[in-house]
């Protein structure tokens, strides 16, 4: 079995956000495909864009996606609150992973999120991401997402999510 | 028999030996091209990329934007990919609905993706969790085995079998018979190519397009000695859409329900047999039929059987024997093996806003159950979210009238999702539950209502980007829908992405598929404009490209076309026969302006696809190019040739049919005359045999005329001079092939830079 972390900002942006933050996704690829990111342990990772996936016309779910070797990045309107969603695809086995390894994975994943949301928003100013009240999910192969209290220390989100 | 798609047990033992050889793969110690059948074998199956570069395995490398397709064709073996998942007939639980959203969510990108063949895909999936995902679809009765390669692909249906009054009877339990019988049987695992087969209820619907398949199934009825009625079918073997369509041809006028494994069984022996191996390209079962002639192929067929008999084989019976198909059969036509869960008494009034008339109009159908309804999500392009798929799977648990196992709700190959046995009082109900989830449109079934293929979003062979196009018109055709002529209304577009018509353009009213051009040396994306498509009576004609248009200008396109029909036609005529009376001649001259392209300081946004910012293939750009007005040798030598493929098609349509396949070779001798020119190669424009020849020489042996892709398959279109014809069918595909090899010769051109 295992399990993969998702985490999404909450957003304000303007209606005409979609073909902007397409175009803007696409430069991406086009001009720094493999993205650096400062992980708070002074060590860094790196993400390659691979493609932009255009689901505009879809509703309340990913609408738009840049695509990374092993996680993606999505702009998201599930339950009808928009936001900017990171999926670390990383597989990692339930059964090797301790609940301080989920603990480490979920800040991780939010200092990815941050960084991606923080340069989104110096491209195109029509985003505002809200930070303090992030929505955490723990996706495994159990059945569908299961959300996590974000008011809860790390540790303790880890120990109730395993 | 083979074990069937609900025995997990055998199902997850292969995917326990998938997991090994993918094991085996990442360890080197398999050889990629036998990984590769291994994958696409159990659904896995490569994307594209439009990073511009590739990891080969050692480093990552930067590609320079190929001349043609937009994105970036390579990508490492083992980098996230497209899962297709089969779904036999369509039909799916609520359950297996969740389950489905569950791993787009897990293991995707959150989107399910309706395909033309009643498939689900999932795409961006991590290779190492595929066999995670094939376990978790076997736990609810579903498999991704033989969804791609060289197999019996998915056994699709029209998807209101069993409800639809046009219905001669259900062909569900014998679409599900078949699937379960093919599914991992020894003899369907050495095919040249895949093999598609459908299954229709009628003749005159276009649900199934029964036509367009490697083998069809067409319900029909007969007296018996007894003098009872029997049910059985038609059978027509070799269609197909691809690059140049085939009608299917009529294997069997009745074949009884008992027969039908066994007959199936010898065709794929056949087909295993006798089909191309060598040539890809000319592989698919519609090139053996139109080789051997439909009476040899019957022989062969009819050997097969003798032999299966002679060894005993034994066959499973359908659950629905056949004896009691008939005595149910006298006793009520309404035959099914659903019932709804409560009998209704006279139907209720459907409590649905007034407003909603025309989601009443367009999205529901009576079902011939009194009482009961078929409900059409019209999926745009096909997709649905994981929130909108748990919402769906939810609606159908608690509005449909059937219980589990029954499938309440299935696909279709127009990429929509139907809600089986609504009972009139729940319409309402099940109308706000969708406006909810944002999928209540009204345009099921409409012009609005597009198909379209991946294109080059996320298909290595995609030319242009026919969900970018697809996308754009149902957004302005939705806005105008509630205006529309009403005949105007029910028309269908369907979008490819290249040739191979995995979007069937070739069966709608209006159909598009993405080339190439080049003007003042860059290269522009267009959408070939196809006509005359018939959807009705299973896909019954196949329309003809009447000229190239820069995707840019197609959506001024449909509406040049839709204005011109609603005031133009006669009443009660057909789209595809205005076509006709108006003539190709005519309807290119009204096309005319829009084929024009701009130049690139006039209207730089024609030289990019829809939703790309890139330049359509910016390895070509160059400043001085960019500015220039000079119109090459070349381009006007291929424009020479695509009037003279027009000129084939007019005599085509004039019933002069030798000379529409004299000229479609003279088509073909132009473009290749064209392209010696450009490599200084100069051959007399009489002498058709030294054309021939140079072209071999110069452009085939050399390969520079070879498409990246499909490879030889558009130089032996030339190369086979094959002999006049009077045949009409074989004509016409002489003029598609003449169209097809003008189009390489677009890029071969376009490579020559």
């Amino acid at each position: 079995m295992s399990s993969r972390i998702a985490i999404k900002f909450f957003a304000e942006a303007r209606a005409d956000w979609g073909d902007a933050t397409r175009q803007a996704w696409q430069r991406w690829i086009l001009d720094t495909p493999q993205i650096e990111i400062d992980l708070q342990s002074g060590a860094s990772k790196s993400l390659l864009a691979i493609d932009v996936a255009d689901y505009l016309h879809a509703k309340l779910g990913t609408r738009l996606a840049l695509i990374f070797f092993g996680a993606h990045l999505a702009i998201d309107d599930a339950d009808n609150k928009l936001g900017l969603l990171f999926c670390d695809h990383g597989r990692v086995e339930d059964a090797t992973e301790s609940i301080d390894d989920i603990g480490r994975r979920i800040e991780e994943a939010t200092a990815t999120l941050d960084q991606l949301a923080r340069r989104l928003e110096d491209d195109l100013p029509l985003w505002t991401f809200d930070r303090q009240h992030p929505d955490v999910t723990l996706i495994d192969s159990r059945g569908p997402a299961r959300r996590i209290d974000p008011s809860q220390s790390h540790e303790r989100q880890a120990r109730t999510a395993s | 028999m083979s074990e069937t798609l609900t025995n997990t047990v055998a199902i997850k033992a292969e995917v326990d030996e998938f997991a090994a050889q993918l094991s085996l793969r990442r360890q080197a110690k398999l050889e990629e091209s036998l990984f590769a059948e291994a994958r696409l074998r159990q659904g896995v199956y490569g994307q594209r990329y439009d990073n511009g570069q590739r990891h080969d395995g050692r480093e990552l490398k930067k590609l320079a934007y190929p001349e043609r397709p937009s994105k970036g064709p390579n990508t490492v073996w083992d980098a996230p990919g497209m899962m297709r998942l089969k779904i036999p007939y369509g039909a799916l639980t609520p359950t297996q609905l969740s389950r489905i959203a569950d791993l787009a969510d897990a293991y995707a990108d959150g989107i399910l993706h309706i395909t033309t063949r009643q498939d689900i895909q999932l795409h961006f999936v991590h290779i190492d969790d595929t066999p995670d995902l094939m376990r978790r679809l076997a736990d609810v009765g579903l498999t991704t085995r033989e969804a791609c390669g060289n197999s019996v692909r998915n056994v699709t249906s029209c998807p209101r079998a069993g409800v639809c009054s046009d219905e001669l009877f259900d062909v569900t339990p014998y679409a599900r018979g078949l699937a379960d019988f093919l599914l991992g049987h020894d003899d369907v695992q050495d095919f040249g190519r895949k093999f598609k087969i459908a299954f229709s209820g009628c003749k005159q619907n276009s649900c199934a397009l029964t036509n367009i398949h490697d083998l069809g199934f067409n319900a029909q009825l007969r007296r018996g000695e007894d003098g009872e009625l029997e049910q059985g079918f038609e059978v027509v073997v070799g269609g197909g859409l691809g690059t140049v369509p085939h009608a299917a041809k009529t294997l069997a006028e009745f074949v009884p329900l008992h027969d039908i494994l066994p007959l199936t069984h010898a065709v794929c022996r056949v087909f295993a047999q006798h089909g191309e191996r060598k040539n890809r390209a000319r592989a698919r079962i519609k090139f053996l039929v139109a080789k051997l002639g439909i009476d040899r192929f019957r022989e062969l067929v009819a050997e097969q059987r003798r032999k299966l008999r002679d060894a005993k084989t034994v066959y499973p019976s359908f659950k629905l024997e056949a004896g009691r198909a008939r005595e149910l059969f006298n006793l009520a036509r309404q035959v099914t093996l659903e019932q709804p869960k409560t009998q209704l008494g006279p139907p209720a009034r459907a409590n649905v806003e007034p407003t909603n008339a025309s989601w009443l109009r367009h999205n529901v159908a009576a079902q011939r159950q009194p009482g009961f309804y078929t409900v059409t999500i019209a999926a745009p392009l096909g997709d649905l979210t994981v929130s909108q798929a748990r919402e769906v799977a939810r609606l159908a648990r608690t509005l449909c009238a059937v219980d589990e196992p029954t499938p309440a709700l299935r696909l279709s190959i127009h990429q929509n999702i139907i809600f089986r046995w609504v009972p009139s009082d729940k319409l309402g109900e099940l109308h706000r539950g969708l406006l909810a989830i944002d999928l209540a449109d009204p345009s099921a079934h409409t012009i609005a209502d597009i198909t379209s293929c991946p294109g080059t979003d996320t298909c290595k062979l995609g030319i242009a980007s026919s969900r970018g196009l697809a996308a754009e018109l149902r957004r302005r055709l939705r806005e105008t829908l509630d205006h529309q002529d009403p005949r105007v209304a029910t028309l269908r577009i369907k979008v490819s992405g290249c040739f191979n018509s995995c979007g069937q353009h070739h069966v709608a009213d209006i159909g598009f598929f993405g080339v190439s051009r080049k003007h003042a040396g860059v290269a522009v994306p267009h959408f070939q404009v196809v006509l005359g498509g018939q959807l009705s009576q299973n896909g019954a004609a196949y329309g003809l490209a009447v000229g190239a248009i820069p995707a840019k200008h197609i959506p001024d396109t449909v509406t040049l076309l839709t204005e011109r029909f609603a005031s133009e036609a006669e009443p009660d005529e057909l789209f595809r026969q205005f076509v006709q009376r108006s003539g190709k001649a005519t309807i290119k001259k009204w096309l005319a302006p829009l084929a024009k392209i701009p130049d690139y300081a006039q209207d730089s946004a024609c030289y990019r696809d829809w939703g790309d910012i890139r330049e359509f293939g910016v390895a070509d750009m160059g400043v001085g190019e960019c500015a220039g007005q000079v119109v090459s040798a070349t381009s006007l030598g291929l424009a020479r040739s695509e009037a003279v493929a027009f000129d084939a098609q007019l005599a085509l349509d004039a019933g002069s049919t030798e000379n529409a396949s004299t000229l479609a070779f003279s088509a073909m001798c132009e473009a290749a005359r064209t392209l010696l020119l450009a490599l200084d190669v100069t051959v007399p424009k009489q002498d058709e045999a030294a054309i021939v020849d140079a072209f071999e020489t110069h452009l085939h042996r050399s390969r520079l005329f070879h498409d990246p892709f499909a490879g030889a398959k558009f130089a032996h279109y030339f190369l086979q001079k094959k002999p006049k014809t009077d045949d009409p069918e074989t004509a016409r595909q002489r003029v598609e092939e003449a169209q097809l090899f003008i189009e390489a010769a677009h890029g071969c051109y376009a490579r020559m830079g």
